[in-house]
């Protein structure tokens, strides 16, 4: 252990300054893994820290090794036959390739992928660099390690006479976080109507008519932007849908609204919420016959966001 | 204002029914807006003065200022004009009632109880319950008729009789016990809805119970001041569709799930909301994976209520 103490001050000494979340370098992180072709778990963990030195039980199929990572570097160190062997630069270009003196059956490691996106039980990663390993043999090895930011190896590929096997992260702890994340990562949308039972004036006079509010608010919950298009001045409608599917009543109609395109961005985080009150007549200001009906309130972006509700019309008379 | 000193005193002792009534607020700071709903106008109804339990209307349903008595103890209302006291109904009686106007009203005879318990309908608001009073007149063409009484409120509508036929003044908007009317509140259901996420990563090459799920969730509010009960035809209680942009359905969350057909019936109390919440493959009812694109999710109750929430997400393919 003395030796890789040693080893510590060197490399702290020659990386770049570029801070590294390729790996959260917590001892009490815990990736279970799923070999998704026959079935069966294995969980990697650290078991022994030396400096930023760590002994993972499993790492990407290659079995239990010490691998060096820090918080100002992208480059991945192993420890394997009473040597340091830099696995891979996780900064550099796609191709870059690193000679693996001392680990067994491997000749190179090789960055053959950047940016990609993938897809485990314990989550959707993205931005991953895929390191693929050049071996003596044809049966045997691993190949497509993906590392993830912020997670580390979350999907690598076993060779066998029966083809690859693919083995994924399925779920565990990190940073204290634990994986698959149950986090609400879409839209919310909330939305209500002023009444569930609405009162037609029976006199049907002018200026009587009943009038129904309805409101939406959406939320985006996402970690990213969400834009909403619009191909006018409207921003939502509320519409009032009889017993056989016919819009009987709709806030925008007789309603100007400006030809220009339009969008909201929602950051996340952010919401916007619209309300509208509609008069329950139909197009010739005659009053809604008693009934249920299906009141639709939503935004009129092309990826459109709403909510239904059916509501009770009855007659006072 | 002697003399009505010593109304109250009698009309105090008399003891009414030990019905608490809300027919009239009787709050001096009240003021109630009538709109005539033929020919347009508005007219002001608000208390002035009082005495007691007496209280000066500027307008009282169109009979114009009017010393009106009510009581927090009962349903009668009293008037004073003409310098005597009548009864001018009581709104705990059945219909067909009526009371005699003895002269204190020129022009009208007696007042009678014709409709009880209905609902209306004005500018101002939904009021139920209401107690409808109709005037007898010795004019054809002349007087209030209609006079339309909703608890906690007062008057909200009433008739006047003209040549070319009723004309309605409804309550429009008003102030009462500190409410303003119309009043704002939200008071039907509501509904929160979400998904999982906005942009599914599908992975068409994955392997074993490899599917991209969807999780939607809807929880359904009654905002009401009554419970509701919410019917379902089935042991199912709600449904999550998955649709392409033009709204054909791809796949159903209850397709491959079995439920009892029996009908039952969920109470939502006032207040209360309930919350249901699963997952959808993002597959083809068929299996199939889908393409990169814009879809929608859907998720309902299957109640006669209907309650809905959709979205549109983003499928992307992982490579």
């Amino acid at each position: 252990m003395k030796r890789l103490a040693t080893l510590v001050l060197v490399l702290a000494a020659a990386q770049v300054a570029s801070a590294s979340s390729w790996f959260p370098n917590r001892s009490t992180d815990s990736l279970t893994y799923l070999n998704v072709r026959y079935g069966g778990e294995s969980t990697a963990t650290v078991d022994s820290t030396s400096g930023s030195w760590q002994h993972w039980t499993q790492f990407a199929g290659l079995g239990a090794m010490w691998v060096w990572t820090s918080s100002t570097s992208e480059q991945v160190w192993i420890w394997t036959s009473g040597q340091s062997v830099l696995f891979a630069d996780l900064s550099a270009s796609s191709g870059t390739s690193w000679a693996l003196a001392g680990l067994p059956m491997y000749t190179r490691s090789r960055i053959s992928s950047r940016g990609a996106v993938v897809r485990t039980p314990a989550g959707t990663f993205k931005n991953c660099v895929v390191v693929d390993l050049d071996t003596t043999a044809v049966d045997a090895g691993v190949g497509g390690i993906a590392f993830a930011p912020g997670v580390g190896v979350v999907q690598w590929y076993s060779q066998s006479i029966a083809g690859p096997v693919r083995t994924v992260f399925e779920r565990g702890t990190i940073n204290g976080l634990a994986y698959p994340r149950p986090a609400v990562a879409g839209l919310k949308v909330y939305s209500w109507t002023d009444q569930y039972t609405y009162w037609i004036d029976g006199f049907n006079q002018p200026g009587g008519a009943t009038k129904l509010t309805a409101s939406i608010t959406v939320t985006n919950s996402t970690a990213a932007a969400v834009t909403f298009s619009f191909r006018n001045g409207q921003r939502y409608d509320i519409d009032v849908v009889n017993d056989a599917g016919a819009v009987v009543a709709r806030w925008s109609n007789g309603r100007p609204f400006t030809r220009n395109l339009g969008s909201v961005t929602l950051n996340p985080g952010q919401s916007v919420t619209y309300s509208g009150t509609v008069s329950l007549v139909n197009d010739a200001g005659q009053y809604l016959p008693a009934g249920t009906y299906k009141v639709q309130v939503y935004l009129t972006a092309g990826n459109r966001v709403g909510s239904s509700f059916n509501v009770q019309l009855n007659v006072a008379q | 204002m002697r003399t009505l000193a010593m109304a109250v005193l009698a009309l105090a002792v008399t003891a009414h029914a030990a019905l608490a009534s809300s027919w009239f607020p009787n709050r001096a700071t009240d003021t109630l807006t009538y709109t005539n709903l033929r020919y347009g106008g508005d007219s002001t109804a608000r208390v002035d003065s009082t005495s007691g339990s007496w209280q000066h209307w500027t307008d009282f349903g169109g009979l114009g200022p009017m010393w009106v008595w009510t009581s927090s103890t009962s349903e009668q209302v009293w008037i004073w004009a003409n310098g005597q006291r009548v009864l001018f109904a009581d709104l705990s009686a059945t219909v067909g009632s009526a009371w005699p106007l003895n002269g204190v009203l020129p022009n009208y005879t007696n007042v009678s109880l014709t409709r009880r318990a209905f609902v209306t309908v004005t500018p101002g608001g939904t009021f139920q319950n209401c107690v409808m009073l109709d005037l007898g007149t010795n004019a054809v063409d002349f007087g209030v008729g209609g006079l339309t009484f909703a608890p906690g409120v007062g008057i909200v509508q009433w008739f006047n009789q003209s040549i070319a036929g009723p004309v309605r003044h409804a309550f429009k908007s008003g102030a009462i016990n500190a409410v303003a009317w119309p009043k704002r509140a939200v008071a039907g259901l509501r509904c929160d809805g979400w998904t999982d996420q906005y942009e599914y990563w599908v992975d068409a090459s994955y392997q074993p119970s490899g599917a991209t799920k969807l999780t939607a969730s809807i929880t359904v509010r009654n905002s009401m001041t009554q419970s509701m009960p919410m019917w379902f035809m089935s042991g199912q209680s709600y449904d999550i569709a998955l649709e392409d942009a033009d709204g054909n359905i791809l796949n159903v969350w209850s397709a491959n799930k079995r439920f009892t057909n029996q009908m039952r019936q969920l109470t939502l109390a006032a207040g209360q909301s309930m919350t249901f919440k699963d997952t959808i493959d993002l597959v083809r009812l068929d299996g199939q994976p889908l393409a990169e694109g814009t879809y929608r999710a859907r998720i309902w109750l299957t109640a006669v209520q209907g309650v809905e929430s959709q979205f549109t997400i983003q499928v992307r393919q992982a490579r």
